[in-house]
């Protein structure tokens, strides 16, 4: 792994840990730390900020399910990235108790990408979200419609794949749930996203929705019309008792224009048959129930390496989503040592991610996506 | 795209563009839609400028246009509200996507690089316009999707623009109303009066002004769970639900009570109140203004003290000059009575001296003695007159039927009798009666046609008339001749003792005589006026009783008093 910028440590060990950063305040007296830890060692993570407390290094970070190193996922340990400078960020929680906490954030998140924005350097707003926070869609348009074009955005939803609440965002101080983590980084490329399903021909229309919850399908309970399709379609019986690891490999695409869908994984059954997805469901959404074969592989891989082969970054962010990740089965690996053989030079981190925010395009416009890869440039 | 994927997606899209009312949301939420059915990070809303500029007025291929609304691109949003030149075929047109087209990356200025522009005209007025500056990744559906899509959305917009107009409208006159509304409530919490909304059929006050808080001492809290019959307790709860029934009854009356308020200290004061009914939304309310009227009230107590005690004040002061007139009527009667004696000596001696000296006498001297008896005799005349004057008002009064016509027959049979010489033609209507005392009664008879007889003395053809004058008062009787008469200027004095409207030498008398037929009508609780010309005649009503039509004679005048 390049140690300039990136540093897996599979346990806590304080003098390795120690010798880094001084090493990074060396070469950059005011170094921030991203820290990803894998849920699995989430305890670490009070020792990580009384350490960089004591060095008074500035620390953010948040768990997720697994981490990626060098192309390969692991469930132990922890990641952390060296930030340039101090990082600008800001945690908010709470976001989505009413209209004026998600405006707060808004204006809180458009105040530090503002302030460190330049007109010569196009900066990257990096958004890590509890992945039980409702509304995360209208928080992006509501952040897109502030900021448009003056950062390029990138964000991941962070937390437990049990979908259950509990804290996953930190920094030198807090360990919080229900909140979002913002902060920015310089990076003049921006993030792109890939998911490679295609769109069916079948449409279906999402007649009553409520946030993350589709309730009613085609005017019908969503969980009676949902479980008739998987069977019709793939002969398939989609219970509450084995909901997830079925419904990850038949998820709901939200149909655009363009050809393109919003991929839409329901990882929850709920008491009143309606179906919990990550991510919002507009009402009136048109949805299309996605086909297992329909994520192309080969072509996300390639999407991803043409975006970067021009310039090769050093350290490449990468999250996959664990949806996906569970979907794919070994396919998962697989996709991960193609992108990475394909970046041959590049190191490859991240995390399993809860859902990814970016465009599939450069400067494209930014949504709220499961069942993708999102990767942005780390570093200079 | 297959045809249900495209009825699914217009199907989204007239949903979210139906759920608005205002076009502002409308414009943002639509243009964010198809940012995010595109891919396109960048829309703008824009309609065609009627002004023209230098550069659209030298470039025949370009148009003026607004910015209406931005969403992407933070420098265009600076221009929102501003006017730019572009080429027409940017605006006008079929839904399009344009390419390779230098244009594009000047509209929003020299930083950015996009590259391709998806055209999407609204009606004539106005376009989107999306921004990109890398080519959507598939084909865009631009015949059956945008075109259906387009039009549906320009009538949304004209029915949000109606509505926006029409709901500014409302606003300002819902505004108009609230300003006036906010201006009488002022004026209500100006006024001094305690004005109360009540339900009825809770008995309990919904609204009321800020001096009833103040006035009353209680929070607006605890008034709201009060009713009338809690501030106002000097009249039970089913007291007040009869009044406000009846106030409810009543639509078109104010009902009136006179009450008192309890303050929240049990301090009371007493109040005038008004209750009328209103309906606010088919309910039935009542509207109670309350006044203070503890001023008044003082004031009418004093007024009523005061009244009482001037009631007193006239009765003793009235017992004071009946006293002291009959103290001085007392007084008169003793002097007259007292003279008559001395005078009777004097009269007497002098006859004495004429009738035993007259031959000492010169005729001068005799002349003097002569005018000192008939002086004596007119001085004797009077004291008797005064004396009869005074016992008149001292007699007591036994009333009967008396024939007034007989009455009157009699007295001019005396007068005819007493001066044969005279030729009079008497008329007196017969079957005059009246209730009265027989012997005062005929004194004023006597006394009116002697003065009648007398005051004719000249006339060669006098007339006398007795008689119940017929207007509108039946009881009114008179006595008319066609004698000297006098000059109605001096009638105020016609009644007055000792006073005489002709001299001594044109008619003899007293002046006592009219005096005491007044003093004979007013025993009688009647009255007494005259008519008259000079030299045509007098004419004298009387009443015997007070009766109601007495006042409302033609012309009377009064001589009571």
């Amino acid at each position: 792994m390049d140690s300039s910028t990136a540093v897996y440590c599979s346990t806590y060990n304080e003098s390795e840990l120690h010798n880094i950063l001084a090493r990074w305040n060396a070469d950059s007296s005011h170094a921030g730390v991203l820290a990803l830890v894998a849920e699995a060692d989430k305890n670490v993570i009070p020792q990580l900020q009384n350490l960089f407390n004591r060095q008074s290094t500035p620390l953010i970070g948040a768990f997720f399910p697994e981490l990626l190193i060098k192309g390969q996922l692991t469930s132990n340990g922890f990641t952390i990235m060296k930030i340039g400078s101090s990082p600008n960020s800001i945690i908010r929680e709470h976001i989505s108790d009413s209209e004026e906490c998600m405006d707060d954030t808004v204006g809180s998140i458009a105040e530090i990408c503002e302030h460190n924005n330049s007109a010569d350097n196009k900066n990257t707003l990096v958004l890590i979200i509890d992945a039980m926070v409702p509304k995360i869609a209208s928080l992006l348009e509501k952040l897109y419609l502030r900021l448009g074009d003056a950062v390029n955005y990138m964000g991941i939803n962070c937390g437990s794949e049990s979908f259950k609440p509990m804290p996953c965002i930190f920094d030198n101080k807090q360990f919080v749930q229900d909140a979002v983590l913002a902060f920015t980084i310089p990076n003049e490329q921006g993030a792109i996203l890939e998911h490679g399903y295609h769109m069916p021909n079948k449409m279906i229309a999402a007649t009553s929705t409520s946030n993350n919850c589709i309730v009613s399908i085609n005017w019908r309970p969503a969980f009676e019309v949902y479980s008739e399709m998987v069977f019709s379609q793939y002969g398939v019986k989609v219970t509450k008792e084995n909901f997830y690891e079925n419904a990850v490999h038949f998820p709901f695409g939200i149909v655009r224009a363009d050809g393109e869908v919003l991929v839409r994984i329901p990882v929850s059954l709920q008491d009143d048959g309606s179906l919990f997805c990550v991510g919002e469901v507009p009402e009136n959404s048109v949805l299309a129930l996605l086909k297992a074969e329909d994520a192309d592989s080969s072509t996300t891989v390639e999407h991803i390496v043409k975006h970067f082969a021009a310039q090769a970054p050093q350290t490449l962010l990468t999250f996959y989503c664990a949806g996906r990740r569970m979907h794919m089965g070994d396919n998962a690996a697989s996709e991960l040592s193609a992108l990475q053989q394909k970046l041959n030079s590049t190191n490859i981190v991240g995390a399993l991610s809860l859902g990814e925010i970016g465009s599939s395009t450069k400067d494209g416009y930014p949504l709220f996506h499961n069942a993708t890869l999102v990767c942005t440039a780390w570093g200079s | 795209m297959n045809q249900e994927q495209i009825l699914s997606i217009l199907y989204e899209m007239a949903m979210v563009m139906g759920a608005e009312t205002r076009v502002e949301p409308l414009l943002n939420k639509t243009l964010q839609k198809l940012m995010y059915h595109t891919g396109f990070p960048c829309g703008v809303f824009i309609s065609i400028s009627q002004e023209t500029t230098s550069e659209s007025l030298e470039e025949d291929t370009c148009i003026n246009v607004i910015v209406e609304t931005v969403i992407g691109n933070h420098r265009l949003r600076n221009r929102i509200g501003e006017t730019m030149c572009l080429p027409k075929e940017f605006v006008y047109g079929k839904a399009e996507l344009i390419e390779n087209n230098p244009r594009i990356p000047s509209i929003c200025g020299e930083t950015a690089d996009y590259q391709y522009l998806l055209k999407l005209p609204v009606g004539e007025e106005n376009a989107f316009l999306l921004l990109s500056p890398s080519p959507p990744r598939n084909d865009l559906p631009f015949t059956q999707l945008f075109e259906p899509l387009l039009k549906n959305f320009a009538k949304t917009l004209q029915l949000c623009q109606i509505n926006e107009s029409y709901t500014a409208r409302l606003v300002e006159e819902r505004e108009h109303a609230y300003s006036d509304l906010r201006r009488f409530r002022a004026a209500l919490d100006t006024t001094d009066d305690c004005i109360f909304i009540i339900d009825p059929r809770h008995m309990k006050f919904i609204d009321f002004n800020q001096s009833a808080v103040k006035a009353l001492g209680y929070r607006a809290k605890q008034l709201l769970t009060m009713g009338p019959q809690d501030v106002m307790d000097e009249l039970s709860l089913p007291q007040w639900r009869t009044i406000i029934n009846r106030a409810l009854n009543d639509k078109k009356e104010i009902t009136e009570i006179i009450t008192s308020h309890k303050q929240n200290d049990g301090d009371t004061y007493p109040v005038e109140v008004r209750l009328s009914a209103f309906k606010k939304n088919h309910q039935p309310l009542l509207i109670a203004v309350s006044r203070d009227i503890t001023i008044r009230k003082k004031a009418e107590d004093e007024l009523k003290a005061y009244k009482e005690h001037l009631q007193e004040l006239i009765a003793e002061r009235t017992r004071e000059l009946e006293a002291s007139n009959r103290e001085l009527e007392s007084y008169s009667y003793s002097i007259a009575h007292d003279l008559r004696a001395p005078l009777r000596s004097i009269v007497g001696f002098t006859q004495i001296i004429l009738e035993d000296a007259s031959h000492k006498l010169d005729d001068t001297e005799l002349n003097y003695l002569n005018k000192t008896i008939g002086a004596g005799k007119r001085m004797g005349t009077l004291i008797d007159e005064i004396l009869e004057l005074a016992r008149l008002s001292r007699i007591p009064i036994t009333t009967q039927k008396v024939n007034l016509s007989t009455l009157a027959s009699e007295v001019i049979d005396t007068l005819k009798t007493n001066d044969s010489q005279r030729c009079v033609s008497v008329v007196v209507e017969s079957g005059l009666e009246a209730e009265a005392d027989p012997q005062l009664v005929r004194l004023c008879i006597e006394n009116l046609l002697g003065n009648s007889w007398k005051y004719t003395k000249r006339r060669p053809q006098a007339i006398i008339e007795v008689g119940l004058y017929r207007a509108d008062t039946p009881n009114t009787f008179y006595v008319k001749d066609n004698g000297a008469g006098f000059d109605m200027q001096y009638v105020d004095k016609l009644f007055l003792p000792f006073h005489r409207l002709h001299n001594d030498s044109e008619f003899e008398g007293t002046g006592v005589g009219l005096a005491t037929v007044q003093r004979i009508i007013e025993r009688h609780g009647g009255s007494i006026w005259a008519e008259a010309e000079v030299g045509k005649g007098a004419t004298f009503y009387f009443t015997l009783q007070s009766g109601p039509n007495n006042g409302s004679l033609p012309n009377p005048i009064s001589v009571s008093g």
